[in-house]
């Protein structure tokens, strides 16, 4: 019996829905790392009071294509120099060193809402105004300006790139403690950053990102320990392919240790390691405690946020480590506590309800709008304001400009930086 | 993209199929209710993402599988299919004990069947599976059920009538997990026993 009958006109038909098959399938994979050299091998860092004068306001002079008009710069505690624009979320994360009076700097650019990135090297030289930079006693010279190039993923960079000082950081933006919080200890997973998210490599990288503060989700394993995971399930989204399956919840720390690693290979964190990480490593002011587990986890949440605390305050940090309170359920379970209206907490339920508790933090949703009167009425009574979780570029100017949050939870952070940076 | 091969295999199987012919009513226009029972070797396509250096898995299992068919009519038939399959067992060896996960799998799928040539056939099936992951660490025990959804089922086999309500035979199966995305195979042994069955003459 003939079943199959491929004639000339099957052919035609068949052959571009099968090129559609193979063309259409596009694998969204990490971008390749940019590796880009260090311009000389004996460079050494900067001292403190020139990465002070470098932070400013730029204006781009060549490059325009990827880093757009203007430039933030700014130094992080990880002795990194990050770079915030507003076309596309442009970023860079660049070193910075010196050798022979001249300064070099190098690196990485990326786009926050896209996974487009490359190199960028830069130099000043002592005619250029390092000089300046590098003597204690020398102000910048007017018109400083950084030549130098940037590349397209891995090539060699070698498209001119120009920058010129314009300002320094208005006393608004220096004396504002203003809260950059990266949502889920960084960034997502799906941004394609290349660390996992809710991993202690996404809470090392999130200081170059521009935030001062993380959010991280806590969930319980069965054996009762506090972890960084956000979805209820192991999943692909978030773990390498394991051999476990189902709710997180169903499976002991040892057990996940053994068989889970997260998307870019990390370890899913405990929480303890995750709060001494930010204590030990980072300079970071705000951690933000997004309770995913049932009200109970806080049993245990609490001890480790004293714990992590009282870290930070042997170790003279500055720090503060919120209970986030999510739901009514969460808050009744969290009034059990004794002396629960002097843990530090973050309610996002109701202003009455946020002062009942005595909560630091009030945290409503984004899309509820700028709250004036309320953020007004919580600023009076000394309570700090964070809105959530907003990536919207549009509101997160306007937010900065006619907004009066104390705070913006996001998942791109150099775009609220770029913006909060740049209010004068 | 595997997934995307197979549907293309069935379009292009729709679209050169020719329609079904009136047809010699002998031995083909039993209609009715029948069960279908399979038993055979699985083998899981392992697209786990562990490291080989310290673990070693297991893809080969003995599986089983039951349908019940409703036949409309002398080509297509209908009915619900479930089975049993375990997909893997990874162990890892650490300090002289043995740690081990594993999963099984219970489809439970809406299929259909047509019957290609006279005693060949091939169906697709869709619907949710139950996965039993066990895990065993320094001899503590942990096992999780989830169900999932969306996942696909294709076979094809051939079944000879041994007598008029029983038939024996051989499948091929592929079976897809959506959620995890596991892909295992299988060849099972069939055996078909008619429930019911009446006979309509078809106008030629």
């Amino acid at each position: 019996m003939k079943i199959l009958k491929l004639n000339t006109y099957n052919i035609i038909i068949l052959l571009p829905i099968i090129f559609l098959l193979i063309t259409g399938c596009n694998n969204y994979d990490l971008p390749e790392p940019v590796n880009v050299k260090a311009p000389i091998t004996d460079g050494k860092p900067l001292p403190d009071y020139s990465k002070n004068k470098f932070e400013g306001i730029y204006k781009v002079l060549k490059g325009n294509d990827v880093f757009g008009d203007t430039l933030v710069l700014k130094w992080n505690s990880q002795g990194n120099l990050s770079f915030y624009g507003g076309f596309n979320g442009v970023y860079a994360v660049t070193k910075g060193v010196t050798k022979d009076a001249s300064i070099y700097i190098y690196g990485y650019w990326r786009f926050g809402l896209n996974s487009e990135t490359g190199g960028v090297n830069l130099q000043l030289n002592p005619n250029g105004g390092s000089s300046a930079i590098l003597s204690q006693n020398q102000n910048l010279p007017p018109n400083l300006t950084i030549t130098g190039t940037y590349g397209l993923g891995n090539e060699t960079p070698q498209l001119p790139l120009e920058i010129v000082y314009v300002r320094p950081f208005s006393e608004k933006v220096l004396k504002n403690e203003f809260e950059i919080l990266a949502h889920r200890s960084g960034g997502r997973t799906s941004d394609l950053l290349g660390v996992s998210e809710n991993s202690l490599e996404m809470i090392g990288l999130s200081e170059n990102l521009g935030s001062t503060g993380v959010e991280i989700d806590i969930r319980l394993t069965r054996d009762n320990v506090p972890i960084l995971y956000h979805d209820e399930d192991i999943n692909i989204r978030l773990t390498q392919k394991s051999p476990l399956n189902g709710p997180i919840s169903n499976f002991t720390y040892p057990e996940i240790t053994r068989f889970i690693r997260l998307v870019n290979g990390e370890q899913i964190p405990t929480l303890e390691d995750a709060l001494n990480k930010i204590v030990d490593s980072t300079s970071l002011r705000t951690v933000w405690l997004d309770m995913k587990s049932v009200s109970s986890a806080m049993v245990k949440v609490i001890p480790i946020q004293q714990r992590a605390l009282e870290r930070a305050r042997r170790k003279n940090r500055q720090l503060t480590i919120y209970v986030g309170i999510p739901e009514v359920e969460v808050l009744e379970f969290f009034k059990t506590f004794p002396d629960y209206k002097n843990i530090n907490s973050l309610c996002e339920l109701t202003v009455e309800e946020t002062i009942s508790i005595n909560a630091e933090v009030w945290a409503p949703r984004w899309t509820l709008g700028t709250l004036l009167p309320e953020v007004k009425q919580m600023q009076s009574q000394n309570k700090k304001v964070y809105c959530w979780t907003l990536d919207n570029e549009a509101f997160i100017k306007k937010y900065i400009n006619e907004g009066n949050f104390d705070g913006i939870l996001t998942n791109y952070p150099t775009l609220v930086a770029y913006y909060h940076y740049l209010r004068k | 993209m595997k997934k995307l091969f197979i549907i293309f295999l069935w379009c292009i199987l729709g679209h050169c199929s020719m329609a079904q012919k009136a047809w010699d009513t002998r031995d083909s226009v039993a209609r009715g209710v029948s069960i279908v029972v399979a038993s055979g070797m699985s083998h899981y396509f392992n697209s786990l993402q562990i490291d080989p250096s310290k673990t070693s898995i297991k893809q080969n299992f003995s599986c089983s599988s039951m349908r019940v068919m409703w036949d409309p009519e002398h080509r297509l038939s209908l009915g619900i299919e479930a089975g049993h399959y375990k997909v893997y067992e990874v162990q890892l060896t650490e300090n002289n004990s043995i740690n081990t996960a594993s999963l099984s799998i219970t489809p439970i799928l809406f299929c259909v069947q047509m019957r290609i040539f006279r005693r060949f056939f091939v169906s697709a099936a869709t619907g949710v599976s139950i996965h039993h992951a066990d895990v065993n660490i320094l001899g503590n025990q942990s096992s999780s059920q989830s169900l999932t959804f969306s996942n696909l089922k294709f076979s094809a086999g051939y079944v000879y009538p041994v007598t008029k309500q029983f038939g024996v035979g051989l499948q091929a199966q592929l079976l897809s997990e959506n959620k995890t995305e596991d892909l295992i195979a299988s060849l099972q042994v069939v055996a078909r026993y008619q429930l019911k069955r009446y006979y309509k003459r078809i106008r030629i």
